[in-house]
């Protein structure tokens, strides 16, 4: 491997001559407490101002350079005149090895400007500082019988992270962060093929990291309690863990490595183990967290001359797969219950375009000051507020993934199978501040995160859902959740996030989002691929003034102001792309003070749907028991009447010619909303629907006799019961004998609505040669006081 | 509920497959039992839009009321026809 350190002389005795050190009296009580009797003490004190250190992998074809200038190293006091101290005690002991036991005063490290191949001395990924004081014990041994042993442990308190652009910076404060790494052996090592690598094995390394703050503000300024996106934990063992490392990246000169990590699970036998929080008013916690990654063929190059962003820093790799799951997800103290993810991150060719799994990072923001009215003036808008030199981070991302995800409440899983996603696009971070750089114009002074997304091709489709384990059978139900089976879209967007929730601490978001060349599945069979699918759609979505925060009734999500239009050129039954079509619909909403909660728990009940009973033997309809874990929706939709272009609509078009919706006959029902009954002006209450979530057993009777799907013969009426985990292990029986206890599982939803009133202004007929004059075919229509409560389960067609 | 191709040859709605052979329909299952217990409903006109306007009179024209049971069989085939 041939790598260019870039130390110019003149930086380097810069270096020099800022860094000071002097020899001070041992300290016998410390070094005592490390091994042995004797040792060396030394005390630093670094003043340290590098000009620049370059890193380059160009060997005159490809490759480039990335450059880190301005670094400075000091106390957080006055980096530029205060030197930052620390303390280290040197022991070697015969047997034990080297010890290092250090101790730091408070010391700032900054980074002026990251930047990489022609963008530097342009272009800026912006400023980046770390605070930290505190201690380290590093001890090296003898690897018994290659390499080295190492054995480190740190504890790093009163510790910050500053990333800053144009004057604005995303902060991290009261960071502790405590690391071991345990034996790690670090040695050279054939690894096959002809490849010597550094090889460390990392048989423990366990990290504990808590954040007590976290949030946009002006460059060099503190969070405070009402800018603050909350406070973080995070607790995370690994054992039987390795990394290899060798030269060469993807071109040439470069760095790859190979990885496995694991969690070490028996930290997850008491308390929360492995777990990651988020902290507002209330708690989200993901506890007990297991799984393993295998990351092959990682590399990492300075790539040159991408279409949009130009030199860059590129990494990619050849897999990366394994599992992660999660073993209770809490929200406000409630169990959702377990979450887990099988994934493989691979190579794919998709419409014989070949994807792989990259990201390539450029400085600067990469479409600023460009016009891009051609996708939508709100995309010219919004990259308008910063120009060419403005600091910042564009991305260009491309992936290729298949994975199962699982979902398991109360013992009994849900599996989304099969699911497949590829695409790639752009996306570009920076802060910004004020009402002027804001896509909305009434927000004030405050520092955000500007996250620009452009041209983002996404596609993604599934098999279905399954009940049980990878070898249920296949059903669909997903409808009923909302998600759609297959989609392909191009999404550009204009999101804004600001640090602050509607109370205290949380999060707050704007955004603009337009998804073009869409392609949505309503419904489809997995075998032929035939299905109802939205085709040639066009979705706009705006949001402002969307708040996030966790309080003890859940994750609240209060949506200041939403509009959209989703346009569906149409509606096809069968393939896709060329299926019979319905026609189009055109679906425009608009609300204003919608409510969503998300919370834990189901619908934490046990009832007799259908029947009369007390449990299970004694109810003669079907005894649902959701337990204790679970998902609740609740939300509450306000439609809004008309306000200009904003309005809740529904059009439906046919007859047209060359699928043009101006060319056709619709029928509109126009200007939809909710009122509170009593006039047409006060509207509080909206559209107030309660949603649980929950997997349990349920009963499944036959519709009509005679062998099913499965070959499975019964008689209508029979139930269902389960003998084993088989597609075909179940048996049809006479309900008065069956054994309840073993009925199927199946997807519960259990849903209530709630309306006082939902006004439609009228039903309108439009015919293309009316010159866009409407006939109105109903004039007003009322529907109140709808209290609807209903359960559903969902099992797979047999 | 689901997407299901018709295939003349093999499906069999009484001869209505021969109008649907090689399209796809949305199939939604009828359930086995629909159970009616004091459901009702009123149709009334009125006077005024809502109940709090001034001079509002609502006069009922008929009620309907259902207990038991509807016992149905088959399948709600959708699908699109004619110039979309």
């Amino acid at each position: 491997m041939n790598k260019l350190f870039g130390f110019t002389p003149l930086l380097l005795a810069t270096l020099v001559s800022n860094a000071s050190a002097e020899m001070v009296g041992l300290d016998e009580a410390s070094l005592e407490a490390v091994n042995g009797q004797t040792g060396i003490g030394i005390n630093i004190d670094k003043l340290i101002n590098v000009g620049s250190i370059t890193y380059s992998d160009n060997n005159g074809t490809t490759g480039g350079a990335l450059q880190l200038s301005n670094i400075k190293i000091g106390s957080p006091s006055d980096i530029s005149t205060t030197a930052a101290h620390s303390q280290h005690l040197i022991d070697v002991d015969g047997i034990d090895g080297l010890f290092i036991d250090s101790l730091f005063d408070a010391t700032r490290i900054e980074v002026g400007d990251i930047s990489v191949g022609s963008h530097i001395g342009s272009r800026s990924m912006g400023q980046f500082a770390f605070e930290f004081e505190g201690t380290n014990l590093l001890n090296i041994a003898d690897g018994d019988p290659t390499g080295f042993k190492i054995t480190s442990t740190s504890n790093l308190l009163n510790s910050s992270f500053e990333w800053a652009t144009n004057g604005n910076a995303f902060k991290v404060e009261g960071m502790t962060i405590d690391n071991a790494l345990t034996d790690a052996i670090f040695e050279e090592k054939d690894i096959g093929s002809g490849i010597t690598a550094l090889v460390i094995d990392i048989p423990s390394y366990s990290s504990d990291v808590m954040i007590s703050a976290a949030c946009l503000t002006a460059s060099g300024t503190d969070c405070s309690a009402g800018n603050s996106f909350g406070s973080f934990s995070r607790s995370m063992h690994l054992s039987n863990s390795y990394i290899q490392m060798y030269g060469g990246g993807r071109e040439d000169l470069g760095l790859t490595m190979n990885m496995h990590f694991e969690f070490d699970t028996s930290v997850n036998d008491t308390g929360d183990g492995n777990f990651t929080s988020y902290t507002d008013e209330s708690t989200v916690k993901f506890a007990k967290q297991s799984g393993a990654i295998d990351i092959t063929g990682f590399t990492f190059d300075i790539g040159t001359a991408e279409a949009n962003i130009g030199d860059h820093i590129w990494t990619q790799f050849d897999q990366a797969s394994g599992n992660f799951k999660v073993g209770d997800i809490d929200i406000a103290g409630s169990s959702v219950g377990e979450f887990e993810m099988i994934f493989d991150f691979a190579n794919g060719t998709h419409d014989t375009v070949d994807y792989v799994n990259k990201t390539l990072i450029a400085p600067g923001v990469a479409f600023a000051a460009q016009n891009l009215d051609t996708t939508h003036i709100f995309m010219t808008e919004f990259y308008n507020k910063v120009s060419n030199s403005s600091d910042g981070i564009s991305v260009y991302n491309e992936w290729n993934l298949n994975a199962d995800f699982i979902y398991t409440d109360d013992s009994y899983s849900i599996q989304l199978d099969n699911y497949q996603t590829y695409g790639s696009g752009y996306v570009t971070l920076d802060m910004r501040s004020g009402a002027a750089n804001s896509i909305d114009s009434s927000n004030g002074a405050e520092s955000f995160l500007a996250i620009g997304i452009k041209d983002y091709q996404v596609n993604y489709s599934f098999d279905g859902l399954k009940i049980g384990d990878d070898s249920s059978q296949l059903q669909t139900g997903y409808e009923l959740l909302g998600f759609s089976p297959e989609a392909s879209f191009t999404m550009n967007a204009g999101i804004e996030i600001r640090s602050g929730g509607a109370n205290g601490s949380g999060a707050t978001f704007d955004g603009d989002v337009l998804l073009t060349n869409a392609n949505f599945g309503i419904t489809k069979n997995t075998v032929s691929g035939n299905g109802i699918y939205l085709d040639d759609a066009i979705y706009e979505f705006h949001f402002r003034d969307v708040t996030l925060d966790v309080d003890p009734a859940g994750i609240q999500l209060v949506l200041g102001e939403l509009w959209s239009e989703f346009t569906i050129n149409d509606v096809r039954f069968g393939d896709k792309a060329s299926g019979s079509s319905l026609g189009a619909l055109v679906i425009n909403q608009y609300q204003t003070g919608s409510k969503v909660t998300i919370s834990g728990g189901g619908a934490g009940t046990a009832k007799c749907v259908g029947g009369t009973g007390t449990d299970l033997a004694t109810c003669d309809g079907n005894w649902i028991d959701t337990g204790t874990q679970g998902l609740t929706i609740k939300a509450q939709s306000i439609l809004q009447q008309r306000n200009g272009e904003k309005e809740n609509s529904v059009a439906w078009v046919t007859n047209r010619t060359a699928g043009d919706i101006a060319s056709g006959t619709s029928m509109t029902i126009d200007n939809i909303y909710t009122s509170d009954g009593y006039d047409d002006v006060t509207n509080t209450h909206g559209i107030q629907t309660t949603t649980s979530i929950d997997v349990a057993k349920t009963r499944v009777l036959k519709k009509t006799t005679g062998v099913d799907s499965n070959g499975i013969s019964g008689n209508a009426g029979d139930e269902l019961i389960i003998s084993g985990p088989g597609i075909t292990d179940y048996a049809y029986v006479d309900p008065a004998t069956a054994d309840k206890t073993n009925r199927p599982e199946g997807l519960i939803l259990s849903n209530n609505v709630m309306i006082k009133e939902l006004n439609i202004e009228s039903v309108q007929m439009l015919h293309p040669n009316a010159l866009g004059v409407p006939d109105t075919m109903i004039h007003g229509m009322k529907l109140q006081n709808l209290n609807m409560t209903s359960t559903l389960s969902v099992t797979p067609i047999r | 509920m689901r997407s299901r191709d018709i295939d003349a040859a093999t499906d069999d709605f009484g001869g209505d497959e021969t109008s649907a052979d090689g399209k796809t329909v949305l199939e939604i299952g009828l359930p086995s039992e629909l159970k009616f217990d004091n459901f009702s409903y009123s149709y009334a006109t009125s006077s005024q839009a809502r109940p709090t306007d001034t001079g509002y009179q609502q006069q009922t024209r008929f009620g309907v009321e259902l207990n038991g049971s509807v016992q149905m069989q088959g399948n709600l085939l959708v699908f699109p026809t004619g110039n979309p």
